[in-house]
């Protein structure tokens, strides 16, 4: 920080957070806020525009008795009691009642706690109608009492509260409440904060506490969005606008009148001359992507005034950290109303960018037709994901306007932050938003628009047999011809002279999503590149000629479905598994591909000429806390692959015969996938043992094994304690190493 | 809570003495490993209750599969370890009735000790057990096993994201309160879901707290991974308030020393009737420790935040690595040699 720059303070980001001393010092008045609050209001504000804060000044400066309740704290029995929380759109409707009746009951006795504190008592009789038969409201007018009577709510099943909701009592006794404040204290003021933090249907007896004709104010405080249509649908006719009113906070933080509002908000949490130390282009910045949010505002400017390093750096980092912590927790919150609400956002900006190098203004979607609300149509899946947007500060309301309970926007805004990449210039004041028409529902609702790369398949066939050859070819006529294919891209092995093949090739299979291999004589080249395609969690189809080479085929390779290539009908089969592989990924996700295990080491195949290898690799491994397991021809394929595969050192015999297919399978699949763990990187190793003596013993190992020699080891059966005594040492200090700390 | 091996539940905690297993059948191979790891110590157990519930996983056709087999897996080993044992269905994201369930269940059995394979439960389950356990309600020797997995599923991978259908912000106890929430802690577990710990950061966030990093024995790479994984959620909640925040890394095996810093969290709240709130989403026991030392020690102002998830991916964890186990002391504490 430059020097002279006083030291900034930690931010008090939510208002919960700020000490009651603090309050009346740090809050500042939004625009267009009543000057008082005459009527019960509905308070709407997005999550940091500081709804809290303002309860609390309005508590702390209210002319009689003022009540502040979190109804998520009131209400918190309930998602214990029923695990539904406030995303819940999907309450059973038998339940409804009971979690209503219970609510009733929460509220009623929350608020005579809070009252009887301040003498305050109201009519037991009208009380009693908020609770269930089985609870009856204390004698003695004593805070003990209700504290019992609340634990005793708390423990009731929900079945007990069957009927409370009926009654309606809660507006006639908290009016009793309001009669008794009146004539001791003075009016009675219930602040009723974070109801979007509560299941939508808890709310329906809550909002009935709006209606103006009550003897008291009631103000509920939440975030757009929440529980609309239960607040529209409010049964005992409190009437947005009529009944009571609404007050949106922050829909105008475009205006100089908010954001001056903003940055005195803020200098009075981090002091007003560190705020005139900062650029006007950062302010501009700071503000803009802020939008409404005060708490993002704060979080901004503090991260900006202090710390390690650049200011610039600083800010940067933290509109970094910001952008994805919420787009993160959009994404992830809408996930079930849209399969990829990220990908929707930079779609939509990509179009609206058009080529231009950054926005110049706020990006509005604009629904433009009116979906009908047929059986089939997607408006409800829309309503709920707009609802759901607008709760979780997905999507915001455009400037000026004003969300309403059972509103359904035909226009939104994205949050500029979302918008925000490194380089982007500050708006000019007098931008006009870009605006992005969407015409049908469905369009919102799912990932389009963009070009997108069409998928490609890797044929593994060998090279030096014309039948494999023209099946490579064949296949892709097949495709060709089929509607769901003929945009696949085929590529294989085949490389121009001069290239180092063994890379370009395992690219091709890192890039396909499907890989056919010719297993015909289960050729080492074929089945370690189908190895490989194993490793990186492709779907692998083996093929053979015919299905008379299907008893040639070794028995671990049997295990799955072969297909051949032998006539048209079974062309068209593997044609057909390629399609189905490639349009169902949850098919695609079928097997269990497992991930390298560090301490596990592996051997395959004790042969008779190798024991005394063995029985070092076994010592070895036990001295540094590596699991030695041998697996062998009487095992099952299955789990020899699983276990193999997820080794971190394999040793593994080869000797020329059908056997040696599965290694090559296995080497594939490591060679897929180097190293072991995350973090520091941990080299898995593989070591072949071999009896023959040099080229003899090459041969029977596929090029494109023996070519990745940094994790390949070929040794005679004298070479293995070395190899495996290194293994383990690098594994030792590995595993004794710490995190990142 | 002491940490011990297969043997010595067998020597020092069972003794003969009437004993009933709790675990959970999943897609998850780890389902097994501890009830294989007594089989391999030739423990044997009165009675068993396989606890099994309906959760999304997907792919459905390969969950169903897994699930087949881990069930006839199950019946082969449970047979060596349980004189008799039985299923019962519970509510995967049941808190309250969970804890109804498994109080009758023990009240049934007479048991005088309970082995609690928290493996598989759901977090949500976890924690109402250790709520359960807090509360006194049940006069028995519990012991708790975990099985760690070889891998947690790479979410580098992940080809089909999942999402969070909801959140649940509630007392461990039966009526905590939030008051005065401008002194509230929290007690945060990050682990390799890093869009659970932001989903619950975008609802409610602590000022300051203690931030628990697990370590697990002889796998750094696990806890780099989280670290990683949460690094942005991380630096977002402490770059304001490190001085506000603690970080500690514990072993699955400390919990004396969770016990002692969640003590810690709980005495800065208690002092000003603040609430002390759970971010419990790394390993199980660490997640069960931190919920049972707020639930018997501050049941007026423990709070857990737990998104639920909208499904679960097969592929979230695979194999089994080794199986850990611990005694719980209850209110009567249990006599060890």
């Amino acid at each position: 920080m430059a020097s002279g720059v006083p030291a900034v303070a930690v931010p008090w980001t939510d208002g919960e957070k700020i000490p009651d001393r603090n309050v009346r010092d740090i809050f500042r008045r939004p625009p267009d806020l009543p000057q008082a609050f005459y009527r019960s209001s509905l308070i709407i504000g997005s999550r940091g525009v500081g709804k809290t804060t303002l309860l609390r000044y309005l508590k702390s400066t209210h002319d009689g008795v003022g009540v502040h309740i979190s109804l998520a704290a009131e209400f918190a029995t309930l998602g214990r009691q029923t695990v539904y929380g406030p995303l819940a759109v999907d309450i059973p409707s038998a339940l409804e009642p009971l979690v209503m009746g219970k609510s009733t009951s929460l509220i009623a006795t929350a608020l005579a706690i809070r009252l009887i504190r301040k003498g305050v008592r109201g009519n037991d009789d009208l009380f009693q109608a908020c609770l269930p038969q089985s609870l009856s409201v204390p004698t003695t007018s004593d805070e003990e009492g209700l504290l019992r009577l609340q634990r005793q709510i708390a423990k009731t099943d929900l079945e007990a509260f069957d009927g409370v909701v009926d009654s309606h009592g809660l507006p006639d006794y908290v009016s009793s409440l309001g009669r008794a404040a009146e004539s001791s204290h003075g009016p009675l003021l219930l602040l009723l904060d974070r109801a979007d933090m509560v299941p939508p249907v808890s709310l329906v007896p809550v909002i009935d506490l709006l209606d103006q004709s009550q003897q008291f104010t009631a103000l509920i405080a939440m975030r757009p969005g929440h529980a609309s249509d239960v607040i529209a649908n409010s049964g005992e006719g409190a009437v947005a606008g009529d009944h009571y009113q609404i007050v949106h906070l922050g829909i105008r933080p475009r205006t100089e009148v908010w954001r001056d509002f903003v940055k005195s908000a803020v200098g009075a949490q981090l002091g007003h001359l560190s705020l005139e130390t900062i650029p006007e282009e950062v302010h501009a910045m700071v503000l803009q992507l802020s939008r409404e949010s005060l708490r993002n505002a704060l979080e901004l400017y503090a991260r900006y005034l202090q710390g390690d390093g650049e200011p610039a750096l600083r800010l940067k980092e933290a509109i970094e950290d910001m952008r994805d912590n919420q787009l993160a927790a959009a994404q992830k919150t809408l996930q079930r109303h849209h399969p990829d609400f990220r990908r929707f956002i930079n779609e939509s900006k990509k179009e609206s960018l058009n080529g231009k190098a950054g926005l110049d203004g706020p990006l509005i979607i604009s629904f433009s037709a009116t979906p009908s609300r047929s059986l089939f149509d997607h408006s409800n899946v829309l309503d709920r994901f707009v609802d759901s947007a607008l709760r979780g500060g997905a999507l915001c309301m455009p400037e000026g306007q004003k969300w309403l309970p059972g509103l359904r926007p035909s226009e939104l805004e994205v949050p500029p932050l979302f918008m925000w990449q490194e380089g982007d210039l500050p708006w000019h004041a007098s931008a006009s938003p870009s605006k992005l028409h969407i015409t049908r529902a469905k369009d919102a609702l799912s990932v389009s628009g963009g070009p997108t790369k069409p998928p490609s398949l890797f044929i593994a066939y060998r090279m030096d047999f014309e039948s494999s050859k023209a099946f490579r070819s064949h296949l892709e006529q097949e495709m060709q011809q089929n509607p769901l294919l003929h945009q696949v891209v085929v590529k294989d092995g085949r490389v121009l002279p001069g290239e180092n093949w063994a890379p370009v090739i395992r690219e091709r299979i890192r890039s396909a999503r499907v890989v056919v291999g010719d297993v015909t004589g289960a050729r080492p080249e074929v089945v370690f590149e189908l190895g490989f395609a194993y490793g990186l969690k492709r779907v692998v189809i083996p093929v053979v000629e015919s299905k008379a080479a299907f008893q040639d085929v070794p028995k671990w390779l049997r295990m799955t479905q072969l297909a051949h290539y032998g006539d048209r009908s079974g062309l068209a089969g593997v044609a057909t598994a390629v399609a189905t592989y490639l349009h169902d990924r949850d098919l695609a996700r079928q097997s269990h591909k497992p991930d390298a295990f560090p301490p596990r080491a592996v051997w395959l195949r004790s042969l008779p000429w190798s024991e005394q290898a063995h029985a070092q690799f076994i010592s070895a491994c036990g001295q540094d806390g590596m699991r030695p397991e041998t697996y062998g021809p009487e095992d099952d394929p299955e789990i020899v692959i699983e276990k193999a595969c997820s080794s971190s050192l394999l040793v593994a015999t080869i000797d020329g015969t059908e056997a040696d297919s599965l290694v090559h399978y296995i080497c594939g699949a490591i060679v897929a996938r180097p190293s072991a763990g995350s973090g520091p990187r941990f080299n898995r190793k593989i070591v072949l043992v071999v009896e023959a003596d040099g080229s003899e013993a090459e041969q029977l190992i596929a090029s494109s094994l023996i070519r990745c020699a940094d994790i390949v080891k070929v040794v005679k059966p004298s070479g293995v304690y070395a190899e495996v005594r290194a293994h383990c040492r690098v594994y030792r200090d590995w595993s004794r190493s710490r995190g990142s700390g | 809570m002491k940490k011990l091996t297969v043997a010595n539940v067998n020597e020092f905690v069972l003794r003969g003495r009437k004993t009933l297993w709790f675990g959970a059948l999943s897609f998850e191979e780890r389902c097994l490993g501890a009830l294989r790891d007594a089989e391999a110590s030739r423990t044997t157990i009165d009675t068993g209750v396989l606890l099994t519930y309906e959760t999304h996983v997907t792919p459905e056709d390969a969950t169903r599969r897994l699930l087949k087999k881990h069930a006839s897996s199950f019946e082969v080993t449970a047979s060596k370890v349980f004189r008799s044992w039985k299923e019962l269905k519970i509510d995967a994201y049941g808190f309250q009735r969970f804890q109804d369930q498994i109080l009758a269940e023990i009240e049934e059995s007479a048991a005088e000790v309970v082995v609690f394979d928290i493996t598989c439960l759901t977090k949500i389950n976890t924690l109402a057990l250790a709520a359960l356990v807090a509360s006194g309600a049940v006069d028995v020797d519990f012991v708790v096993a975990y099985s760690i997995p070889e891998n947690y599923r790479n979410t580098s991978d992940e080809r089909a994201p999942i999402g969070w259908r909801d959140i649940i912000i509630a007392p461990l106890g039966e009526t905590a309160q939030l008051f005065n929430e401008e002194r509230g802690r929290g007690v945060i577990i990050p682990g390799h879901e890093p869009d659970r710990l932001v989903v619950a950061l975008a609802e409610i966030e602590p000022s300051g707290g203690l931030i628990l990093v697990a370590e697990t024995d002889q796998r750094p790479d696990l806890r780099r991974r989280s670290e990683h994984l949460n690094q942005r959620a991380m630096r977002q909640l402490i770059s304001m308030r490190s001085t506000l925040f603690r970080r500690e890394v514990v072993s699955l095996a400390e919990f004396a020393r969770v016990g002692e810093l969640v003590e810690n969290e709980i005495e800065q709240a208690r002092q000003h009737d603040a609430p002390v709130m759970l971010f419990g989403y790394g390993p199980k026991p660490l997640v069960f420790f931190a919920a049972l030392r707020l639930a018997e020690s501050y049941p007026e102002g423990a709070w857990f935040v737990y998104p639920i998830p909208e499904r679960y991916d097969l592929q979230y964890t695979s194999g089994v690595d080794r199986s850990i186990w611990y005694q719980v002391p209850t209110r009567v504490p249990a006599s060890m040699a």
